[in-house]
């Protein structure tokens, strides 16, 4: 028996437009596909799933069991969420080959306190929010932990070379790209620059009417 | 203000906004932010406004990012003219924004504080808005 988190779905009838029915009754429209696999369409309770992804993170391995069938290991490939109520609308699963390394982002967390942050006001820019990485599923970590007590000053930066990852765990992202640094406070607002609106393209046209765009030319 | 260097037409046609945003729905530099619940023309004035607003508030810290850009130019015909003869001048530049689109973005301050600045800035801006946190940020892990 795996200690993976299980979700169950059933097969789904409905497609296209019609699914909008199910989400009206809380039913969430999913697929799930992979390694040859023939694609197959689903539908699950979608309370069940949003608890499950707020609780154990995007790169967690599920075990999806269909219909009462065998618990099969699956990674949520996509996730199509609602413009404005910000719900899951969608789900995409792919299916793993527990033998086989995958490539997946894993979110970069900051841990500790930086003295830039703390002492001198900065404030902490994650520049890369997640890293690719390639792993066997088993072996995925659900985040990558990054200690932020060494940046203490504005020009202490953490590299993607810089990030602990787990063993058997490789980096695909440029370990020269930066992940983190820490930003010098604000000394005091500056303007922006005030802008014209001709150019090389409309100028011609603009001479006549520049007089008439007073708002336009003014910063 | 915001506004293009250059533009290739002056005048534009005024366009429709149907549906929701297609791009820019998603917190992608900071920790939180303000999301636009309506379509509208938000006008290059209104940001300044509400970028100002935030400013202010959150004095020395945090860093904010501004999501939208008023590339769209609105004319208008002078006062007491008559219709016909044309197309008015240019007057000013709106960005134009549809339900989903993550108008300003904000990192480095706490949520009360980021919370309360969105809402100053809501208050500059002519449609209804929604403050929106990073995954992960509002619930402390971040």
């Amino acid at each position: 028996m795996s200690t993976r988190p299980e979700l169950v779905a059933h097969k789904r009838a409905l497609h296209g437009k019609a699914v909008a029915r199910l989400r009206r009754e809380g039913i969430l429209p999913a697929v799930v596909y992979g390694h040859g696999a023939p694609s197959e369409a689903l539908q699950l309770d979608a309370r069940v799933f949003d608890g499950v992804r707020r609780h154990y993170g995007r790169n967690t391995l599920l075990d999806l069991r269909v219909d009462g069938g065998r618990a099969r290991p699956v990674l949520v490939h996509a996730i199509q969420e609602h413009p404005t109520k910000r719900n899951a609308i969608h789900v995409d699963f792919f299916l793993v080959k527990m033998t086989e390394e995958l490539t997946v982002d894993v979110p970069v967390v900051a841990i500790g306190v930086s003295p830039a942050v703390d002492k001198l006001g900065g404030t902490l820019l994650h520049v890369m929010d997640s890293v690719k990485i390639r792993a066997l599923p088993g072996d995925l970590p659900q985040t990558i932990p990054a200690d932020i007590s060494v940046l203490d000053t504005f020009e202490a930066v953490i590299h993607v070379g810089d990030l602990p990852l787990p063993e058997k765990v490789h980096l695909v992202t440029d370990p020269g790209e930066l992940a983190l640094r820490v930003q010098a406070p604000r000394v005091e607002e500056v303007a922006a620059p005030a802008l014209a609106i001709e150019g090389p393209a409309a100028e011609a046209e603009a001479a006549e009417a520049e007089a008439a765009v007073p708002e336009a030319t003014e910063g | 203000m915001l506004m293009p260097k250059r533009v290739k037409h002056r005048k534009v046609m005024r366009g429709r906004m149907s549906g929701t945003a297609k791009g820019g729905t998603s917190i992608a530099f900071g920790e939180y932010g303000l999301m636009t619940e309506e379509p509208a023309w938000i006008t290059s004035r209104q940001i300044e406004a509400a970028r100002r607003a935030m400013t202010r508030y959150v004095k020395r810290g945090g860093k904010i990012w501004i999501r939208v850009f008023p590339d769209k130019p609105v004319t208008k015909k002078p006062a007491e003219v008559r219709m016909g003869s044309g197309k008015g001048a240019p007057d000013h530049w709106v960005a134009v924004v549809k339900p989903g689109r993550i108008l300003f973005e904000m990192a480095g301050v706490p949520l009360e504080e980021a919370t309360e600045a969105m809402r100053l800035a809501s208050h500059k801006l002519p449609v209804g808005v929604k403050f929106v946190a990073k995954e992960g940020v509002a619930d402390g892990h971040r």
